[in-house]
């Protein structure tokens, strides 16, 4: 992966993302979020089949935030509905493009599967499986 | 219940520990926030598939802390200054001398000399402690004393070396009482720059430490000398010495790798 600092750089020339880096680009894609609520929606998103643990998940944020891509949100939660103590998180412009250029990419690779017949001509996308 | 919360509870506190991995700065960042996602996937785990369910959790966090603290330390030490880095890695190579020497007492006193004596250890040792000096000598701006003191340290680890050295190609008395010269001149040489270092307030932190580790090393070496030069049992003494000796550069190596972060240890405290 190229520097994420780059200035203006296109949103193409970060990629590949890390797989543990784009989950969380699209869970914070659904909006504001904290550590353990992104942990959930991958493992839910996935169906189990992909899980980060505490090191991955705060190692990514932290590249992440450095790279501009996600920003702390100010706002700490009521802490009658949550934890104050946790940090929400947010996905930025830059963030939004670079997930959606990875997004591309993915989809590009997956015609270049089904081109080469890997994919069996069909393709089900569902519960986080293709067959 | 009760079981399941102490469950929780060990696993934190477990976690908590396993989180000094990571560098420092990553720690105060997100150690607390890491934390709490523990603690919340714990409890879910427990609810849900109990203490099978935490056990495997701990394979899998285990594996993620393992991996992610060694590319964090990685990332840190690609960020390092020069000088940083050298004191860092002065730092370990003196903790692995205080180690090698704390093996040759066990080994020597405990085990009583089973087998061949890895009398190699000493000028390992020698050579750890001859590079953690020139650590503290790169890390620093000392006043005289504590640049005299260093200097002093560093010629008795150099002595050590060489008289070791001699021993194994030449045998002779001569060798043993300079390398005993060699240790008595580089904790001489400890006591001045800790000296220094507790007077000028030069270290981040534990400025007394060089002064105890030095001061109570020397003290237990002329002791043991002074025991072996009226005909008494030393062996007790030379364990001691040894040990104490091997603790405090373990202690000291501790100090190196600390300190790099303090700008402050660079500047000013030194004048």
């Amino acid at each position: 992966m190229n520097s994420p600092n780059a200035g203006s750089a296109e949103p193409e020339s970060f990629l590949p993302l890390t797989p543990a880096m784009f989950h969380i680009l699209m869970a914070l894609a659904k909006g504001e979020s904290h550590g353990y609520a992104i942990m959930q929606d991958i493992e839910t998103s996935t169906d189990g089949a992909f899980r980060i643990g505490p090191g991955t998940l705060y190692g990514s944020i932290k590249r992440l935030l450095a790279s501009g891509w996600i920003a702390e949100v100010d706002e700490r939660p009521d802490p009658n509905l949550d934890d104050e103590r946790r940090r929400y998180y947010r996905l930025t412009g830059l963030g939004r493009q670079v997930a959606e250029a990875e997004a591309q990419r993915l989809v590009g690779m997956v015609r270049l599967a089904r081109g080469a017949q890997l994919l069996g001509g069909s393709l089900i996308v569902g519960q986080g499986r293709a067959s | 219940m009760k079981q399941d919360t102490s469950v929780v509870i060990w696993s934190l506190r477990l976690f908590r520990m396993l989180l000094v991995l990571y560098p420092g700065a990553f720690r105060r960042d997100y150690g607390r926030e890491m934390i709490l996602v523990f603690r919340d996937t714990c409890r879910r785990t427990l609810h849900r598939q109990g203490v099978p369910g935490i056990l495997d959790l701990w394979l899998t966090t285990v594996l993620d802390l393992f991996s992610t603290a060694l590319i964090e330390r990685l990332a840190e030490v690609n960020q390092m200054s020069a000088i940083a880095l050298i004191t860092r890695i002065s730092g370990v190579v003196t903790a692995v001398g205080g180690v090698l020497l704390l093996i040759l007492v066990y080994w020597q006193f405990v085990l009583d000399g089973i087998g061949e004596t890895p009398a190699y250890l000493i000028p390992l040792y020698g050579l750890c402690i001859a590079i953690g000096v020139a650590g503290f000598y790169v890390l620093g701006q000392y006043e005289s004393l504590g640049r005299l003191g260093l200097g002093l340290a560093f010629l008795g680890c150099v002595t050590v070396i060489a008289g070791w050295t001699l021993l194994f190609l030449f045998e002779s008395e001569l060798w043993w009482v300079i390398w005993m010269v060699g240790m008595a001149v580089s904790e001489l040489g400890l006591v001045i720059f800790g000296w220094g270092a507790f007077k000028h307030r030069l270290l981040p932190r534990w400025n007394s430490l060089p002064l105890l580790a030095g001061g109570l090393v020397l003290a237990i070496h002329i002791a043991g000398v002074a025991a072996l030069l009226s005909g008494s049992e030393n062996n007790i003494y030379a364990a001691l010495w040894l040990a104490t000796n091997g603790l405090g550069w373990v202690a000291l190596g501790a100090l190196l790798m600390l300190g790099d972060k303090r700008a402050a240890y660079h500047t000013g405290a030194a004048a």
